[in-house]
């Protein structure tokens, strides 16, 4: 349990450092530092619930995408800006180093696991970001024709 | 009051605004329509525009009936999204205010100008985010304590290296295997403990991220080119990346 709350104050601070790396300034470094921490909380309670990294990686990130649409919306900003940096603790480079490290250890079956894990997190990842931006448009027209 | 612009001044503007885009890191699709609607605001009767990640033209006919034409050649980009932010605002207020060339141009060049972070801060920065990811995929704190030297010591090489203009590919290898070499040394002292999570928290820092991203939201928009382009730079980024740790274990492997 302890493990995982030190986790999720790393994402803060992991969310928060490559905030600064993309040179985001002043109070908009909260956003994505508190969104990397929420989310990554969000993941850990769901893989509690549902025991399925895959699904947990792809909700999350509908969920980020979203929030950083929100943000974008608030502050005039594209998207990418809060996207970018909140999404940072999902890239898969512990799955990433795994595999490398079995393939130095000619150990085959275990790096067809650990990189078959890394393609398809990233993949998850991936289509939570696709569907949530090519579904804003036609979400964004459909609620504007229903409060028109 | 209004002076009205020419069209070759538009071209310089909308084009300029479109190329600090695309170095600072926007999708395609927002470099083109950002150089789009810029045109169409000053009344440019038609506005051709094609970009991909390395390069953009645009050719325009003008009120006068004239064709011109612009061309910006990328040889390099980053992520800058205190930029980015700063120009999409700009590209809005001269679609809806439509101000002078020289309005513009003074913005413009302020916002070149912009702030960046310090060299020592940013490798502060670099430390903390890769102590932040060491103990983020397991590591306990004198592991992220451990990491904190090698951010910094990343930081620290890859401006060595762009100072003596090294290429990317060599340069990623090369950092990555020096960081990798650090990696095992802090352990090797005893200032870490668990080596694979110290090198994670610091692969984390030269995985490209941000050009992943972006070569997925040029596919959904329809940029294939600029897709395939910005996707097999990150793959062979990545690649680099491991080969560079692959090496510093095979040198070192031993010592633990």
């Amino acid at each position: 349990m302890s493990q995982d709350v030190m986790s999720v104050i790393a994402a803060f601070f992991g969310s928060l450092g490559f905030s600064i790396i993309y040179n985001i300034r002043g109070q908009r470094l909260w956003i994505p530092s508190i969104g990397g921490a929420v989310f990554w909380a969000v993941y850990l309670v769901f893989l509690h619930f549902v025991n399925n990294e895959y699904l947990g990686f792809f909700v999350v990130a509908i969920l980020i995408t979203i929030y950083s649409e929100i943000w974008a919306r608030i502050l005039k900003t594209p998207a990418t800006t809060i996207l970018m940096p909140t999404v940072i603790p999902l890239i898969p480079g512990g799955s990433l180093y795994y595999a490398m490290d079995a393939a130095l250890r000619h150990d085959v079956p275990e790096f067809i696991l650990r990189a078959q894990k890394a393609i398809g997190l990233a993949i998850a990842l991936a289509a939570g970001i696709m569907i949530v931006t090519s579904l804003r448009r036609p979400i964004e027209a459909l609620v504007r024709g229903l409060f028109r | 009051m209004e002076v009205p612009m020419t069209g070759e001044e538009v071209l310089t503007c909308a084009i300029n605004i479109g190329e600090q885009l695309l170095v600072s890191g926007a999708e395609i699709s927002r470099v083109e329509d950002t150089i789009r609607r810029i045109c169409d605001a000053y009344g440019i009767r038609q506005s051709h525009i094609f970009s991909i990640a390395s390069c953009i033209i645009v050719t325009l006919e003008t009120k006068e009936r004239q064709w011109i034409t612009q061309t910006r050649r990328i040889l390099s980009y980053g992520t800058d999204m205190w930029k980015l932010d700063r120009l999409n605002d700009l590209s809005r207020r001269i679609c809806a205010t439509q101000p002078s060339f020289e309005v513009i141009d003074r913005e413009y060049e302020k916002i070149l100008k912009g702030p960046t972070y310090s060299p020592a801060a940013q490798c502060a920065i670099y430390a903390m985010t890769a102590g932040a990811f060491a103990v983020f995929f397991g590591g306990n704190l004198w592991d992220g304590f451990a990491s904190l030297f090698v951010g910094a010591l990343i930081r620290v090489t890859l401006y060595a290296f762009s100072a003596i203009h090294m290429k990317a590919i060599f340069s990623n290898i090369l950092c990555s295997l020096i960081s990798g070499i650090a990696c095992i040394l802090v352990c090797y002292i005893g200032l870490g403990q668990h080596v694979e999570m110290i090198m994670i928290g610091n692969i984390m820092l030269l995985i490209p991220g941000v050009l992943m991203t972006n070569s997925f939201r040029d596919f959904i928009s329809g940029d294939m080119i600029s897709g395939l382009l910005h996707f097999s730079e990150a793959m062979i980024t990545a690649v680099c990346v491991a080969v560079g740790f692959i090496m510093s274990k095979m040198l070192l492997g031993g010592m633990l």
